[in-house]
């Protein structure tokens, strides 16, 4: 899950070096950090926050074909 | 290729400029370096590098969006290849999975933010007019959809037409409300527009009043 949020970030961003993601394992839910560059904030967020959903929404996929749950916060 | 040249007192920095630049990455690009000067004696002088540095020729749209899909694929562990075609302007990419029903999601989530995200990875440094529109589907799931949408819009168009009154469809994404603009083009009687921002973007079918009072139907020249 962490390999996913970590390539469609960097594909996304124009500083992609500066991307990180931390995988938090909870008990029941797996967090995913997402950090970018101050400046590409804003092209993880998207429109509306329409990319940060559709990220959300593919991790929800992949986190269910590994029978867990996965929330991501984006931190600035 | 097109080249531009840089120069700087390094190899790296000439290619950082230049990388700046073109907005590329240095795996999109060759660099050629044209002159380098060495300082004399190791401190005479400072070195300078001229280089120059050409993008590349891009892979084709289809080619860069089938890798892209098909990285998000493996990455959410999902068993699956995608094909492409291109047909104009437009890149259509078939998954071929078992996981067809977890790709679709809820309502066609799950694709509709595979197709989200593809395409603004592959527009991603697009400018104006150049964009490459991306549309993904799997076991046949948009195809469906679209027949459902057509006849969503052809009922919807009847209860306009009997009823005089204008219909508001529920809001919809773009590419759903594409599909009953397009769906409703070629009828004489109704005429079609989105109204509200954002996620609550509907569409609204309304008679088409005598012609001069319609709005035209502009056909781009």
């Amino acid at each position: 899950m962490k390999e996913l949020i970590l390539y469609i970030a960097r594909a996304l961003v124009d500083n992609p070096e500066e991307v990180s993601v931390m995988e938090v394992e909870g008990e029941k839910t797996t967090v995913i950090e997402l950090r970018v560059a101050q400046e590409d904030l804003g092209k993880v967020i998207g429109r509306q926050g329409r990319t940060a959903r559709a990220m959300r929404t593919i991790l929800n996929a992949a986190a269910t074909k590994l029978r867990k749950r996965a929330v991501l916060e984006i931190l600035e | 290729m097109d080249w531009i040249e840089e120069e700087g007192k390094s190899i790296d920095e000439a290619i950082e400029r230049a990388l700046s630049r073109l907005r590329a990455r240095r795996e999109e690009v060759v660099v050629e370096v044209l002159e380098e000067n060495r300082p004399l004696l190791g401190f005479f002088g400072s070195a300078n590098v001229r280089i120059r540095v050409g993008r590349t020729p891009t892979t084709s749209a289809v080619q860069r969006a089938v890798e892209i899909l098909e990285a998000l694929l493996q990455r959410m562990g999902v068993n699956g290849t995608a094909q492409g075609q291109e047909e104009n302007g437009t890149v259509s990419l078939k998954i071929l999975s078992s996981d067809g029903g977890l790709l679709i999601g809820r309502h066609g989530e799950t694709i509709d933010a595979l197709q989200y995200l593809v395409n603004r990875i592959v527009n991603r440094r697009a400018v104006g007019g150049e964009r490459t529109r991306v549309v993904i589907d799997t076991a046949e799931y948009r195809e469906r959809r679209i027949e459902r949408l057509q006849s969503l819009a052809r009922k919807a168009a009847q209860e306009v037409k009997s009823s005089g009154k204008a219909v508001t469809l529920a809001p919809m994404s773009s590419w759903d409300r594409r599909v009953i603009h397009l769906s409703l083009k070629n009828d004489r009687f109704v005429e079609t527009f989105s109204t509200g921002d954002g996620d609550h973007r509907q569409v609204m079918i309304a008679l088409l009043r005598r012609r001069e009072e319609a709005a035209p139907e502009l056909p781009n020249p």
